[in-house]
């Protein structure tokens, strides 16, 4: 069991990288972002539930998804309802695709990226290698596509699992998940250039899809990743992310969660993140990760809805397990959170808009 | 977790509900057997000559049955012992039997004979081919190693045997698709039954069976994945079989996942008690663990993964909690940091194991 003392109990002021901390917990309407005392400074009310979380642009405006009542599949971190408000919670901009799921980011020039499901035609579908034999969703084997839109909405750029993927072989589903999706896109993150990176969450795939060319300049499949989140580059151009340690092939006393810094490369682990003992850090599914400006990296362990930060040497620095309990289902009464941003005071997230955070 | 909140002991303990008794132990990776009472306090202690592999428990003369981790023939599996001791109350060895492949579990039976599970190398490409499923290409440095129950006479003659590759139909359990094929299929539970029969559990492809002592046929199966491999597995007093459903592996992704202790009628494999977290997340290990079925209907609960050993009310309330103090502080090849426990055990002062020698 894991005891959970709720609020923050743990904050090294000389070692943790201060500021303001946004997050959403699955299962309820409001969005909070807080100080380093767990203290809310701020909050937007939103009208549903999260599609699967929100986060700052620098113009301070809130950038969420939020989850429609259409189109409802039964598919996990459905959204429909893309939503930019500002400080005051005021919609300065909106776009709907009732398909939306997961992930979305603003890009620098104004446009959206954000993931969709697409009913993959029968005959792709029949070539889905991999997952349980005949657990298909009832329409079939949905798809992801990944869409770019300019401020009106209109589509400037797209890319289809089932149609741009040539090699469907190389990426079995897991042989104990579902055959509903191939295969389950939980990120989409944006790298200079105009490439993305996309984790893929069902056969452990993350790759870099080439912008021109829309095939895969790089990838790792590996079930190491455990049915891995929130994939993204750093500045050095190494990968960083969130290996949930789901469904790998041992059970024993060294495994829960990773946070991974993986050079493309040579596909090697240059910095790893474990609990310790390993098992205290564990959540099998959502989850995100967070360089912060002094090296360090804001975690978030999502089933237990716990952030908290860490030094390179795997110090904790700062921890707050979340008191905010889901109030709908599927959520309810868990505390789970997909993803938590941190912004410092002098961020253009922030600036101006509140005091010292600590 | 030890990080945020570093208490240790007895967190709870409701007198009027809970069992009262001795509560006996192993920490995996210490050399130490502990008998607690219920304020946590150590009344007794057996010290061991190398890891346990995986477990001790007191027989009803009051000595202690334990088996220790042997270097020789040393497979590099999990839970592998090889020597099994019979201790008195003050540690000296009444008995012993060395076979090195002897891994987790071995029970004493009311004949004076020992029953064990054993593990059997095998290379021959005819014999790897029929163990179905698992991974490809995941064998385990070139072998498989299938399971043995094996009875001994006091003597240590062997007196009965049961070879799963020999005597039962594999490709009835194949092993589950995501896990490696090092063993078909990691035997971690035998547990007589009254009647001679024998419970065998194999986590690696999610099933336990019923063994007719007479005729070494199956003659009860339960195989489902959905439990997510399982552990101490046993037959009750009403006749029902009880046991520790780890969680690991389950399909599903949400909040709402965790270990369970169920209580199922063989006659329908139907659930007739389960236990669960509140909040599930509160209550996982995905591997190791037990339950014992106490005298006054309680269940004590061994969450390995934790150290945590817990006693629930057949209506679900905890009624004493303990967190065990005995973290593995240096370096060991698998434990080091954890206070893990693979199973324990609650006897009563008046209870044939404990009577006179503890007040």
């Amino acid at each position: 069991m894991l005891y959970e003392n709720d609020g923050v109990s743990i904050y090294d002021k000389n070692k943790a990288s201060a500021g303001y901390t946004l997050f959403w917990t699955l299962g309820t309407k409001t969005v909070r972002l807080m100080n380093m005392d767990g203290n809310i400074a701020h909050e937007w009310e939103m009208s549903g539930l999260p599609g699967n979380y929100a986060y700052l642009l620098p113009n301070g405006n809130l950038m969420a998804a939020v989850r429609t009542d259409e189109q409802v599949l039964g598919l996990a971190a459905k959204g429909g309802h893309l939503v930019e408000m500002d400080w005051d919670g005021n919609i300065v901009w909106e776009h709907t695709n009732h398909l939306q799921h997961h992930d979305f980011r603003r890009l620098e020039n104004g446009n959206s990226v954000y993931l969709h499901w697409e009913l993959m035609p029968e005959e792709l579908a029949a070539k889905v290698p991999g997952g349980i034999p005949g657990s298909e969703h009832e329409q079939g084997i949905w798809g992801d596509v990944v869409r770019e839109i300019d401020p009106d909405g209109n589509t400037v750029w797209e890319w289809h699992s089932a149609t741009d993927i040539e090699d469907f072989s190389k990426y079995p589903i897991c042989p104990i998940e579902g055959r509903h999706e191939w295969a389950h896109a939980n990120s989409i993150c944006p790298v200079p250039g105009g490439d993305y990176l996309i984790s893929f969450r069902q056969n452990h795939l993350i790759a870099r899809i080439d912008r021109e060319t829309k095939k895969f300049s790089w990838e790792m499949c590996d079930w190491k990743l455990g049915h891995q989140h929130d994939v993204q580059m750093l500045e050095n151009g190494n990968i960083l992310v969130y290996a949930n340690g789901a469904h790998g092939p041992y059970h024993g006393p060294n495994e829960g969660s990773r946070i991974f810094e993986i050079d493309p490369s040579t596909n090697e682990t240059v910095w790893e993140y474990v609990g310790s003992p390993a098992h205290t850090f564990d959540s099998p599914f959502i989850s995100g990760c967070q360089p912060m400006p002094n090296g360090n990296v804001l975690i978030c362990e999502g089933r237990s809805g716990r952030l908290f930060e860490v030094t390179r040497d795997g110090e904790t620095v700062w921890n707050f397990n979340s008191p905010i309990v889901a109030d709908h289902a599927p959520y309810t009464p868990g505390r789970s959170i997909f993803r938590s941003y941190r912004y410092t005071a002098e961020s253009p997230e922030i600036a101006g808009r509140l005091g010292d955070p600590s | 977790m030890p990080l945020i909140d570093p208490r240790t002991g007895v967190m709870q303990h409701n007198k009027e509900k809970a069992t009262p008794g001795y509560t006996l132990f192993t920490p995996l990776g210490l050399y130490n057997t502990y008998l607690i009472d219920m304020d946590g306090e150590v009344v007794h202690q057996w010290d061991l000559p190398n890891d346990v592999g995986n477990y001790a428990y007191l027989l009803e003369n009051g000595n202690l049955l334990a088996a220790i981790r042997t270097e020789d023939e040393n497979p590099r599996l999990p839970a592998n012992g090889g020597h099994l001791i019979e201790y008195d109350w003050d540690g000296n060895i009444v008995w012993e039997h060395v076979d090195h492949l002897q891994h987790h579990d071995f029970r004493r039976k009311p004949n004076g004979n020992t029953i064990y599970a054993a593990w059997k190398k095998q290379t021959d490409p005819d014999i790897m081919k029929s163990i179905p499923g698992g991974m490809e290409g995941e064998e385990h440095e070139g072998a498989i190693f299938t399971d043995v129950i094996r009875e001994i006479d006091p003597a240590g003659n062997i007196v009965w045997e049961w070879d799963v590759v020999k005597d039962m139909d594999m490709s009835e359990f194949p092993i589950d698709p995501s896990v490696h094929r090092h063993e078909y299929a990691h035997a971690n539970t035998v547990a007589p039954c009254p009647n001679g029969d024998v419970i065998v559990n194999w986590r690696y492809n999610n099933t336990m069976v019923m063994i007719d002592y007479e005729t070494k046929k199956i003659k009860w199966s339960l195989n489902d994945i959905s439990y997510g491999q399982h552990h101490d597995v046993q037959m009750l007093d009403n006749g029902n079989i009880l046991f520790f459903a780890n969680g690991a592996d389950v399909h599903i992704h949400g909040p709402e996942t965790g270990s369970q202790v169920v209580e199922v009628d063989p006659k329908t494999n139907e659930e007739v008690w389960v236990y669960q977290g509140s909040p599930r997340r509160s209550f996982i290990s995905w591997f190791i663990s037990g339950c014992q079925r106490l005298e006054n209907g309680n269940t004590l609960i061994c969450e390995g993964l934790w150290g945590r050993l817990f006693e629930v009310t057949p209506e679900k309330e905890i009624v004493w909690e303990y967190v065990s103090p005995f973290f593995v502080e240096y370096e060991h090849p698998a434990y080091t940091g954890n206070n893990i426990i693979f199973r324990c055990y609650r006897y009563a002062s008046d209870s044939p194991q404990i009577q006179g020698r503890l007040p």
